[in-house]
């Protein structure tokens, strides 16, 4: 507890301040460029992209072995990793736009085969003289406790550019996710957009790597952005907020794996972000689960409590069972299903209410159509009092004709 | 002769049943454009696998058939939930599910890593089909004598029944698949009950997973779940024909996969085997690639499904 | 199942009743409150404007969407044991016309119900097929591939999968959507015929102006039911009015209600 508190306040020594660090600029790119992902609808390419760094990693851990003898060398192991990505993301590209299969077969037989083909020439490392090859598996699940402070400083650096990148161009970029055919009349390149797009993915997936290793990294780009999606419908606004939810995961995560040796960093940091998603995805007043689900219950119990008093005002049965208890609880029905004194009333005045609204649509159709109510609401808190008085005076005489 | 019955003979075998099984299903994965449940489905292998483990202390089939089968179930009432209720679009709301459950699995892994257990990430990601020894398996004579039948490792057995059992619900479910996978709404209408088929297909899919775990790791199944299918897909027009070239690319697939992990490198003059199992998948992907550019039914033809 | 002695008469004989049926989407219902018992024998079309809930209230009726509220009943038992007797031919833009298979795989497909996962293809399952797929003109498609169909002969083959199941009450939706002039009148013709056979047909419809040639009956739908019974009486400017929002001009709504001369000139 005591160590964990030392590492949230940065005061656990330089390096684990710097990873830290690292890790929070790589979260928050991650998110952003997943918002934008995620709006265009193809959040699972990430998830071909990571996969497919593998047998890059490899040759060029084999390459550099070669060389110098220890393949660990994170430039080059990086730059491999985004050269194979990119052919993975090719591939994925050209399966699904030349032959009938959809995009998610494309993606998974992509990332499923350079997996595949990465794991063969993992074993063909460990035939070979080369060391620091228990150094290939961190890029498996992540691992920043062995982490040079010259790596982190890397990450963080590419990460950081990668941020103002996306500040740049987060208006194309934008207008891509919405309406690509208008952004295609505006002029835009959207062809180059979209590469450029994919391109800010590899890169921050390339970089999170080593921070989350290659099964985790797809996370950083999915969950921040679902999760802010939650709060805002402004996009811009979901793209910061996702930046920050990224930064949080990142923070929190990274911090606790410092608490105990041996604690992944990546899965860490995934499940700090599920947490942040799990409290939005849950407890958001707007888009939240709860809200949705009270919404829910609230409008069934509106309909069938009406339905109920209708049928009571035009004496008719009722059969839905939900309907019956809801009109008993109320005290609108008795046990045997006659209506009580309360309930005649209740149904005299619903009635009458669905009378003012069947007029009122009758009156004004177009804003009865615009404001989408179905008459669920008791109509004094849609409309002024004089616009009532003046539907119960038309309904007056039709009244008393009857 | 020997050495292939002691080291081979298994490890080929089962390569080829979880093989041929992981593509039967992965027919109807293709179809249905849910190739990517099939992604979801087995790296959720993992977490199935290891709170199983964790529970029962051991790695008896029993136990992990069942981890598998309920950790599929929640993976599929997650998503579900997530995207009904917080209207989250169907792919994000697998990869938040995923990847946070096999962040689950490795924590848990890793946690519990010092206790000596069976199972370790490189396991779990690489498999190790080579491990499938049959000590006993000296000779044709080891066919016939049940000291040496019980002595066949376990995998086998398992995966055995899990390929039977998957050939057993295509056939019996054969009609509700093939309507839920093309129309839907009209399955509903005639009570064809598609969300139950869905969900038993998903179930099959993780049951054939965890089949495959131990030997192939939670990563290349999902190779040979798409690839046989979505090359098959590409050579005919004919669903029966379809499943027919699924099975012969799986086949081959693992059978040359297998011989050449373990052989190549000898031919070119190297003293070293290679991932069997990576190779069998390589192939799988090969062989699709292959269909991408020459398949005879490789391009689209129909109007699109909309939405 | 025993039917309920409290039940309307009207109800008990009609293929299809709905009462008090509410389906909601985010929160808003998107088919409030609609009772609709569907006349035996008619040939009836569902109007209005898109986004009315058209086909949200047949996929709802049919048990495919949940529903918030409602009663649906077949010959006046609960739809879930009598779902037999309806036939449903989804919207053609629904399905992955992709699919491997052919015209007769996918008419076969209707007789789901009749069929046991021991039997395989046989030559009666094939006449049968083959009967429905010359009712709409199409016999000598049987073993093309789908995708190879144009967007009125798909419309064709979704009818002839309807026609195999030979129920009392056949469910459209927007069967002359994208479909050729022959196909439109092609359709028309079986629809008709099935009436004039005893069965009842129920049809989400797009096209104002052929209403009065094609339907005996219209259901008028805006979210709520705004009016339902025979054309001639329910057909009229005031209806139409109020199911469109005031988003019909005169000209359309005269020539819409005038008796059938000016609807069947513009042809």
């Amino acid at each position: 507890m005591e160590t964990w508190w030392r590492a949230l306040t940065f005061t656990l020594g330089y390096n684990t301040s710097v990873v830290t660090l690292g890790a929070m600029l790589l979260a928050a790119g991650a998110g952003m460029v997943g918002t934008f992902v995620l709006l265009r609808k193809r959040a699972l390419v990430s998830d071909a992209i990571s996969h497919s760094t593998l047998p890059g990693l490899a040759l060029a851990f084999i390459v550099v072995g070669l060389v110098q003898g220890d393949g660990r060398l994170l430039p080059a192991l990086l730059l491999g990793a985004a050269a194979s990505a990119a052919l993975g993301l090719w591939a994925v590209q050209m399966i699904s736009a030349h032959t009938r299969l959809g995009e998610d077969a494309a993606i998974g037989a992509v990332l499923s085969t350079f997996f595949a083909f990465g794991v063969v020439l993992i074993t063909v490392i460990q035939s070979m003289a080369v060391t620091g090859q228990s150094g290939l598996t961190s890029y498996l699940v992540g691992a920043t406790a062995g982490m040079l402070i010259s790596e982190a400083q890397l990450i963080a650096a590419c990460a950081l550019g990668l941020l103002l990148a996306m500040v740049v161009w987060r208006r194309d970029l934008l207008l891509l996710c919405f309406d690509a055919d208008f952004a295609r009349t505006q002029g835009l390149n959207t062809w180059r957009l979209d590469l450029l797009l994919l391109m800010l993915l590899m890169a921050v997936v390339v970089i999170g790597l080593k921070v989350t290793g290659l099964i985790l990294v797809v996370a950083l780009t999915i969950i921040p952005p679902v999760a802010a999606r939650f709060w805002t419908d402004q996009p811009l606004m979901m793209v910061a907020l996702a930046a920050l939810l990224g930064a949080l995961a990142g923070y929190l995560g990274v911090t606790l794996s410092s608490v105990r040796e041996g604690l992944p960093t990546g899965p860490l940091i995934v499940l700090a972000a599920f947490l942040l998603f799990l409290v939005s995805f849950l407890f958001s007043p707007r888009r939240g689960a709860l809200a949705s689900l009270l919404a829910y219950r609230r409008l069934r119990r509106r309909v069938h409590l009406r339905q109920g008093l209708l049928a009571v005002a035009h004496e008719e049965p009722i059969f839905d069972g939900l309907t019956l208890k809801l009109m008993r609880r109320r005290g609108y029905l008795r046990r045997d299903g006659v209506a009580t004194p309360l309930g005649l009333a209740a149904a005299r005045d619903a009635e009458h209410e669905e009378r003012l609204w069947a007029l009122y649509r009758e009156l004004h159709p177009d804003d009865a159509l615009h404001r989408e109510h179905a008459g669920l609401v008791p109509i004094g808190q849609v409309l002024s009092a004089d616009a009532i008085m003046a539907l119960e005076m038309q309904l007056a005489p039709t009244e008393g004709a009857r | 002769m020997t050495d292939f019955m002691t080291f081979s003979l298994v490890p080929l075998t089962v390569a080829v049943i979880i093989s041929m099984t992981c593509a039967l299903l992965g027919n109807f994965l293709v179809l249905r454009r849910q190739s990517l449940i099939g992604d979801a489905i087995s790296h959720v292998a993992l977490p199935g696998i290891v709170v199983s483990f964790l529970l029962t202390g051991m790695l008896a089939s029993s136990a992990m058939m069942l981890g598998a089968g309920a950790s599929a179930l929640v993976t599929v009432a997650m998503i579900e939930l997530i995207r009904r209720l917080g209207r989250v679009e169907g792919s994000a709301a697998m990869g938040v599910v995923f990847t946070s459950l096999f962040a689950v699995g490795v924590l848990l892994l890793e946690w519990h890593g010092a206790t000596g257990v069976h199972l370790d990430v490189e396991h779990a990601l690489y498999g190790n089909l080579e491990s499938l020894i049959w000590f006993e398996g000296t000779g044709p004579a080891a066919f016939f004598d049940p000291v040496a039948l019980a002595d066949l490792p376990p995998q086998l057995g398992r995966a055995a029944w899990v390929g039977l059992a998957v050939v057993v619900f295509v056939v019996v479910f054969r009609r509700h698949l093939i309507l839920g996978s093309f129309d839907p709404d009209f399955a509903a209408s005639v009570r064809a009950r598609p969300a139950l088929i869905d969900l038993l297909l998903v179930t099959m899919v993780a049951v054939a997973a965890i089949a495959a775990f131990e030997a192939v790791g939670s990563i290349i199944v999902i190779a040979m779940f798409i690839c046989p299918a979505a090359a098959a897909r590409l050579m005919t027009n004919r669903l029966a024909a379809q499943v027919a070239w699924s099975q012969l690319f799986a086949l081959v697939s693992a059978v040359l996969g297998y011989l050449l992990a373990g052989h190549g490198p000898g031919w070119l003059g190297f003293d070293a085997s290679l991932s069997a199992a990576g190779m069998i998948a390589t192939l799988a992907g090969l062989i699709l690639g292959a269909a991408c550019v020459a398949g005879p039914r490789r391009h689209r033809i129909g109007v699109a499904r909309e939405a | 199942m025993m039917i309920d002695a409290r039940l309307d008469k009207a109800v008990i004989a009609s293929p299809l009743a709905i009462h008090g049926l509410t389906v909601s989407y985010d929160h808003r219902p998107v088919v409030h409150s609609v009772d609709f018992v569907t006349p035996p024998g008619s040939l009836t079309a569902i109007v209005g404007p898109n986004g009315a809930g058209k086909s949200t209230l047949l996929k709802a009726a049919l048990g495919i969407t949940p529903r918030l509220s409602g009663d649906v009943r077949v010959f006046g038992r609960p739809l879930e044991h009598e779902a037999r007797h309806l036939a449903y031919v989804p919207q053609r833009s629904s399905v992955d016309w992709d699919f491997p298979a052919r015209v007769i795989d996918v008419v076969t497909m209707g007789l789901f119900r009749d069929l046991h996962w021991w039997q395989f293809g046989t030559r009666s399952l094939r006449r049968r097929a083959m009967e429905s797929l010359g009712r709409v003109g199409m016999e000598a498609f049987a073993d093309r591939q789908i995708g190879q169909l144009s967007g009125g002969q798909q419309q064709r083959v979704f009818l002839a999968r309807a026609l195999i199941q030979e129920a009392d009450l056949t469910i459209l939706d927007e069967p002359f959507a994208g479909v050729d002039a022959a196909t439109e009148a092609a359709i028309v013709e079986v629809l008709k015929s099935l009436r004039d056979e005893g069965r009842t047909l129920l049809c989400v419809h797009h096209d104002l102006a052929t209403v009065r040639d094609y339907f005996d009956h219209v259901l008028l739908l805006n979210v709520r039911r705004i009016a339902a019974g025979p054309v001639d009486e329910v057909f009229s400017e005031r209806h139409l009015q109020a199911t469109y929002g005031g988003r019909l001009s005169r000209v359309q709504l005269a020539r819409l209600t005038e008796p059938a001369e000016i609807g069947t000139e513009a042809r």
